[in-house]
């Protein structure tokens, strides 16, 4: 029996090994997934949290092969303007033309828009939570969160700048888009839109903050710097008329970088983030090229690998080009021109991809950018007119040998300054388009464009405004008012 | 210990008074089998007693004359036999009715059948001793009621899907728990060999599998293996070979002659109707221009086919390709399997062997598996028990492509290049080229005789890639378990179980360099290994207690349960060999590897309590906690009762006991839980590879929810069992609800919140049904019986909450929507109107919407996208069974196995694809047969519109492809004959030899051709392979 008496004690001892939670947590989850109590532990673990929400806007893909992260962004608003020109029957047209499957409620361009960069936001917003709730020291802190701060003012002046009109022909006091400043949590309902003013305030308190904390120095060149936080304040700046605050920003971004010469612009000027007139770009190895759905597949329509080949250029725009001018990259006719195809008339050498990869960097800000803000916010200063002209010639003689001062000043200058801008920047960050929304002027589309995509936009219309999706509206108990059609 | 003093006693009091008494001899046989039974045998009214050895025989010295002998034993029914001055007492014993017949395996312990208040199917090993299955996931089909079994293609060792009463999950899984002998088992099923298996029982209602707490919500399948059982050692040996082929006939294709015809048909309209030539210019062109678009022509000349559309006078035919031929194969069965059993009273024992070789359909694939498992209980004294149970399946599968959208699936093949196109390398003429060893060589369709490529699937050919391509797994499944059971007092037990399963998969996935879509690589190689782990604990008191007409069973004890799972894997490119070791590749192109784990801890407690026979009411209470979820929200309750009423047992009923033998009412109610959920769905998880080249980065993936928790169920039984006619008649009805709430569901968000959805406790789903299940001895004479066996289930399935109005596209394809009040499953789909009679063009319906938007009436249209979409039915059946039968003719028996459904609806798009009518995009594709049925001219009834070289969507998913589920296959028919019946046979020493025909799913009555009625749960075609028709002939041996 005083075996049985053992047993019973070890029966009992068995059951009443009461189960403790700290046995069920010895179960994780290491299957690639990333839980926060290793995400912010040291500088290093940091680090990849900051990629990582960078990596949103290079790469983020919405739903098809022309909504992918902020390059496509950029370029579908390229689209929208005169001097690029679109395929009618590629992917583009519906840019191109307008279509309400870029600007309405159920369009796919507002949907990637407004999801991508929600996304960004909530990623930051989440991650400086984090990183504020660490161990590491103050300062690593602050320089980290100065950069997802800097992210996330970019990321709300991208919104306000398609889902409003712009700041300076607007009541700031008219409803922009919803701030979050917060991590999204499952209690979180959603927010109404805040004003334009809300918004601008939000964006340069972030902005402030990195510019005040972030140095030039950074790891790669895809990081942001102090210099990629106040080129985004300039335009921030610019967008509200404080010409004087764009100027001084334009002028500290970019100090350090310098104007690529004729070769580098004809050659790897536009696929090598290495180029030194580059102030920020996505470097891309051949490992990460998307096929069909990258970028230079749309953008190179000479290269000899497949590709959907749509960036034609408009010969009025070509014609603004003179013959000793660097960037006159042009070529006609382009291999798929016909007379049935006037629209494929001309073709633009400029981005050309890195053979034989068939891929390359991705260009996202140049110094001759920060120059144009730069020239442009004095032009509008009466003080600096001459200045302003000065800076724009050291521009156009540096690209064109033969290039003649133009002598203008007032609104001529102004002018001469935003089709510099154009003939500068196209097909990279949607000048064309948001200096027409800056100025309150229409889209007029001339020249040869197809049929189909020749129409006016008055200054001021509706569809200059990006509607919001429709599902946030599903969705959101608390927001109240859409854009109107 | 007390056993030896026991026999010495005996022994000793033998002895001493050895001159008073005599002395008794016999033998003892069980009337079973015929073959000896260990029992004990003891004097009744005194402490004498021996046992009976190995060949039944035992001696027993009696006081007296009028002594009585006393025989009884675990599993008989215990029998008094005077001795009334007999020297030689033989015995047959009978098996104890109660521990053969109607005891129910339930949760941690079985339960006598007449006080169970629950709901359970048992299917047993000679119901599906002979069904050629390889897996033992597909023996349950049409065996058991509210069971749904659903193969989901024909390759060999490829599990089917399990259903108990329906579907309770939208994300979690619905698979049902399984226990192998006791032990929750992780594996897979077909690594356990059928032949091992002595029963399944299938725990459906609440009360019954209430212990298994949040592991219980879609029920439980009890798998026991076989044991010996005390008595002679039994060893049986069978042996089979078959012969498989499909079960279903491939749909019927268009002969060269058609297909050349309508093609030039197809041609010479579109040339008409684009209004740029003349009816004859038409022609001509269409006749000039046939064979250069088809590339390949398949006649003696160049334009066989002429102006009038009818093959030319003199064309002769060199050759058709009969694809199904090429890619498919008849395959092979072959299984053996050996086992030994027996034991005494206190140990017993049971190891077996198996090998199985199963080809399957399409050539190359194959499923090859060597099982052993050994199994022990043995007593240590009175009161200690011990038992081992190991058991070790090694398996090869070789998977070649069967199913889905990818060129290197066989049946796609056969469904897509028409059978103009040769398999193997001809000339014009039509004869063979041949390679230097006189081989004939596969066409690729890149080939220089015709100068073009083959239009459809250029570069491609299985013949090529199932060659040299490998898609292979090899798994390894070592299942153990081993317990300890005590007596510490009179009436508690005390048991003690451990289960350590480790599992290993290793797959591999190599597509050569030479042809097919590896070329574009240089040829790809991946390998993979997955283990898991699984250690389960179960620690269970009992108390088991009879006084009187009361009798008490109550159990209390606690379960851990830790599981892991581990993942590597490896794939690298570019290859100069046709080795398929990674060694050999170029480029490293993914490694990676991954684990995770979950862990459970059940607290379990139940108690039973009859009266008298009549009265029985079940309890029971289970406290669960899990990993998978916040530790905040990861315990739970759960908990049932049942009670039953033996009605046939009452004193009122006796006057119709000659008729009503058995009669009881049962219901019970209780709650369980799911958690198979995803292993961690709670965890607010960042996801790594957000990289930007070398620089490592991650980003916000899922939120967490500290509240998300299992998913609940309320079920309720209502049942009645019956035995009529001395039980020659039996059945039961039992009705099902079945509630499932707070199931997973993405909870949407607001797109501005930056995530759009978390894992939360939504959604509600309701399963309702009715099982019937009866059993008829029909006849039952000593050289004849009959007996026939049917079961039935209404099923029902609703849904009953959603955090939004609808979910459409759910479930893979686009073609559903779930909706409030609807089922799960419910197709969404355009409504095909018919072909307008004027022009051959498709229509479909469209509603026409007033001012506000409400319907008003129905229109037809020409445009696809136009049309609108209507719930159209159910993919899930809403009535499903199986007939069974068996009748036995002196030694010979025959027996008949079918299963049938009805409702449910597949949406048939292989064959919609065999239907896009010579369009464009798919010159050169298989056509159906029905092609011939296309419009002509204006005043054409049909449902098909005319030859077009434009898509008129007509093949795009919509009601007219959408067909009935309703089917009912023969599972096995199988005829036997017992050799032993011969004299000369049984002296062998052959305690049966049982020859045996059969056929699995010979018959399949459905009424559409060409496709398989078994498509899985979702009911969508997807070019997969078919249940399999095995012919096999075999030997069972027991000596």
């Amino acid at each position: 029996m005083k075996m049985k008496k053992i047993l019973i004690f070890i029966v009992g001892a068995v059951l009443l090994n009461s189960c403790s939670n700290e046995w069920l947590d010895v179960a994780e989850p290491h299957d690639g997934s990333v839980t926060p109590n290793v995400l912010y532990v040291n500088e290093q673990s940091i680090t990849n949290a900051v990629v990582g929400s960078i990596d949103i806007l290079r790469e983020y893909y919405h739903d098809r092969h022309v909504t992918v992260g902020l390059r496509y962004y950029n370029l579908g608003f390229d689209f929208m303007g005169n001097d690029v020109i679109s395929n009618p029957g590629q992917w583009w047209t519906y840019e191109s033309s307008w279509h309400p499957l870029i600007t309405s409620t159920t369009g796919y361009q507002t949907s990637y828009h407004w999801t991508m960069f929600y996304k960004v936001i909530n990623d930051v917003n989440t991650k400086i939570a984090g990183i504020e709730e660490s161990k590491v020291s103050d300062d690593i802190k602050t320089k980290y969160i100065a950069e997802l701060r800097a992210i996330r003012g970019l990321s709300y002046f991208s919104l306000a700048r398609e889902y409003q009109f712009s700041y300076a022909h607007i009541e700031k006091t008219a409803p922009c888009v919803p701030i979050y400043t917060t991590p999204t949590t499952s209690e979180t309902k959603g927010n109404d839109r805040a004003s334009v003013q809300e918004v601008y305030t939000q964006i340069l308190s972030d902005l402030d903050f990195a510019v005040s904390n972030l140095t030039a120095s950074r790891a790669a060149k895809f990081r942001i710097n102090k210099n990629v936080a106040q080129a985004w304040r300039a335009n921030v700046h610019l967008e509200m008329q404080s010409w004087a605050l764009a100027e001084a920003d334009a002028n500290a971004a970019r100090q350090g970088f310098t104007l690529m010469d004729k070769t580098t612009y004809q050659t790897t000027g536009f696929h090598n983030i290495g180029t030194g007139e580059w102030m920020w770009g996505f470097p891309f190895q051949p490992d990460q090229a998307w096929g069909y759905a990258s970028l230079f597949s749309h953008i190179d329509i000479f290269r000899p690998q497949n590709g959907y080949k749509n960036f034609f250029i408009n010969e009025n725009f070509v014609a603004l080009f003179s013959a000793t001018d660097m960037r006159n990259v042009f070529v006609t006719p382009t291999p798929i021109y016909t007379t049935a195809r006037p629209w494929a008339k001309y073709g633009a050498r400029k981005f050309q991809d890195r053979q034989p990869d068939a891929d390359g960097d991705w260009v996202m800000m140049r110094a001759s950018e920060m120059l144009l803000v730069e020239a442009e916010a004095m032009a509008q200063q009466p003080a600096k007119v001459a200045q302003a002209a000065a800076l724009l010639f050291s521009l156009q003689s540096h690209r064109d040998p033969n290039a003649v001062a133009s002598g203008n000043t007032g609104s001529a200058l102004i002018d001469e300054i935003l089709v510099e801008r154009r003939k500068e920047l196209y097909g990279e960050i949607g000048t064309e388009w948001f200096d027409l929304k800056r100025y309150n002027r229409p889209m007029v589309r001339t020249g040869n464009h197809a049929l189909s995509h020749k129409f006016t936009v008055p200054a001021g219309d509706k569809r200059w405004v990006f509607q919001i999706p429709q599902t946030e509206f599903d969705r959101n108990p608390n927001i109240t008012s859409q854009n109107p059609r | 210990m007390k056993k030896i003093f026991f026999l010495l006693f005996t022994f000793l009091l033998t002895v001493g008074v050895s001159y008073a008494q005599t002395k008794v001899t016999g033998k003892v046989i069980s009337s079973e089998d015929g073959l000896p039974a260990i029992v004990t045998v003891s004097v009744k009214g005194t402490t004498a007693g021996a046992y009976t050895d190995g060949e039944g025989k035992y001696s027993i010295t009696v006081p007296n004359n009028q002594a009585v002998l006393v025989f009884a034993g675990i599993g008989y029914t215990t029998v008094e036999v005077p001795v009334n001055g007999r020297a030689v007492i033989d015995v047959t014993i009978k098996p104890d009715a109660v521990s053969l017949e109607e005891v129910v395996l339930t949760a941690y312990g079985p339960q006598s059948k007449k006080a169970f208040t629950g709901t359970a199917s048992i299917v047993k090993s000679d119901e599906i001793a002979n069904l050629k299955v390889s897996s033992v996931s597909k023996a349950l089909q049409g065996l058991a009621s509210g069971v749904l079994v659903v193969n989901t293609n024909g390759q060999p060792g490829e599990n089917a899907t399990i259903r108990v009463r329906g579907v309770g999950s939208f994300s979690g899984s619905s698979e049902p728990l399984i226990v192998l002998d006791g032990v929750i088992y992780n594996g897979n099923l077909n690594t356990i060999n059928p032949s091992d298996i002595e029963s399944f029982t299938v725990l459906k209602d609440a009360n019954s599998t209430a212990l298994y707490g949040s592991r219980a919500a879609n029920g439980v399948i009890m798998i026991t293996t076989k044991i010996g059982r005390p008595g002679k050692t039994k060893i049986s040996a069978s042996a089979s070979y078959g012969v498989s082929t499909r079960a279903v006939k491939d749909y019927a294709y268009l002969n060269n002659q058609q297909y050349m015809e309508l093609m030039w048909e197809r041609m010479y309209g579109d040339n008409l109707r684009s209004g740029q030539v003349t009816d004859e210019a038409a022609r001509l062109l269409a006749t000039n221009q046939l064979t250069a678009t088809t590339v390949y022509n398949p006649y003696n000349v160049a334009n066989p086919i002429g102006t009038d559309g009818k093959l030319v006078a003199g064309a002769t035919l060199l050759y058709q390709e009969n694809w199904e031929d090429a890619l498919f194969q008849t395959g092979q069965r072959q299984e053996y399997n050996i086992q030994a059993s027996g034991g005494s009273e206190k140990n017993r024992f049971m190891i077996s062997g198996g090998y199985l070789d199963d080809e399957g359909l399409v050539k190359m694939s194959r499923f090859n598996r060597y099982s052993i498992r050994g199994k022990i209980d043995a007593g240590l004294g009175d009161w200690l028990k011990v038992g081992l149970n190991m058991g070790l399946s090694y398996s090869k599968q070789n998977y070649p492509t069967q199913g889905g959208s990818s060129i290197r699936n066989s049946v796609l093949f056969v469904r897509s290049v028409a059978s103009i196109y040769p398999a193997y390398v001809r000339n014009r003429d039509g004869s063979f080229i041949l390679d230097e060893k006189g081989q004939k060589i596969p066409d690729y369709g890149r080939n220089t005789v015709w100068g073009t490529d083959r239009p459809v699937f250029a570069g491609s050919n299985p013949l090529g890639t199932f060659t040299y391509d490998d898609i292979s797994s090899n798994r390894l499944m070592s299942n153990n378990s081993a317990f300890i059971e005590a007596k510490l007092l009179k009436d508690l037990t005390f048991k003690s179980t451990i289960g350590v399963d480790y599992y290993l998969l290793s797959g591999k996935q190599y597509y050569n360099n030479i042809i097919g879509d590896g070329t574009a690589y240089g040829g790809r190689s991946q390998r993979d290994r997955t283990t898991t782990s699984t250690i389960i604990w179960t620690n269970i008191l009992t108390y088991d207690k009879t006084f009187g007409d009361h009798h008490v069973n109550a159990l209390a004890g606690t379960e851990s349960y830790d599981f892991q799972t581990d993942y590597l894997a490896a794939e690298k490119r570019g290859f100069d060999f046709a080795d398929q070791e990674l060694d050999y590749g170029a480029n490293l192109i993914t490694a990676s590897s991954n684990r995770t784990a979950s862990r459970n801890f059940r607290y379990l407690a139940r108690a039973n309590y009859d009266y008298s026979n009549r009265y029985h009411i079940s309890a029971s209470l289970t406290y669960d906690g899990t990993s998978r979820f916040h530790s905040s929200s990861r315990w739970g309750t759960f908990w049932s009762v049942g009670g039953g009423w033996n009605i046939a047992n009452e004193e009122f009923m006796q006057v119709t006991s000659s008729v009503i033998n058995t009669l009881k009412l049962r219901a019970s109610y209780g709650t369980s839980g799911n958690q198979n959920l995803g292993y961690f769905p709670y965890l607010a998880t960042y996801a790594s590879g957000w990289n930007i080249l070398g620089s490592l980065g991650s980003a916000v993936s899922t939120l967490g929810n500290n509240n998300l928790t299992w998913e609940k169920q309320e079920q309720i039984d209502l049942g009645i069992d019956f035995g009529l006619f001395s039980n020659k008649l039996t059945g039961s009805v039992t009705y099902y609800n079945r509630k499932s709430k707070d199931l997973l569901m993405a909870r949407p968000l607001p797109i501005s919140a930056g995530i759009t959805s978390f894992n939360d406790n939504i959604g509600q789903v309701k399963n309702t049904g009715v099982e019937i299940d009866m059993k008829g001895i029909i006849l039952d004479s000593k050289d004849f019986s009959w007996d026939l066996g049917f079961n039935l289930t209404f099923q029902k399935n609703r849904v009953t909450d959603l955090p939004v109005e609808q979910i459409k596209g759910f479930n893979a394809a686009n073609n559903k929507r779930i909706e409030i009040g609807h089922s799960m499953y419910s197709w969404y789909l355009q409504e095909y109107a018919g072909v307008d009679p004027q022009d051959g063009k498709p229509t479909w319906y469209k509603d026409v919407l007033d001012a506000e938007g409400n319907v008003t009436g129905r229109e037809t249209v020409k445009t696809y996208s136009s049309a609108t979409r209507y719930m159209v039915g159910d993919a899930l059946p809403y009535a499903m069974g199986g007939i069974n039968t068996n009748f036995n003719w002196k030694g010979l028996s025959l027996n008949v196995i079918t299963s049938f459904a009805l409702g449910g609806k597949i949406l048939d798009t292989d064959k919609a694809g065999l239907m896009s009518l010579f369009s464009n995009d798919r010159t050169g594709y298989q056509a159906s047969a029905d092609a011939t049925k296309r419009w002509q001219k204006p005043g054409d009834i049909t449902d098909v519109p005319y030859l077009s070289g434009s898509s008129m969507s007509f093949n795009s998913a919509s009601t007219f492809w959408l067909k009935k589920g309703d089917y009912l296959r023969v599972r096995s028919i199988t005829l036997s004959y017992d050799l032993a019946n011969f004299n000369a046979i049984k002296k062998l020493g052959l305690g049966s030899a049982k020859l045996y025909v059969s056929a699995d799913n010979p018959i399949t009555l459905f009424g559409e051709e060409g496709l398989d009625p078994e498509q899985g749960l979702n009911g969508v075609t997807t070019n997969t392979s078919s249940s399999m028709k095995v012919l096999s002939f075999g030997l069972n041996l027991e000596f």
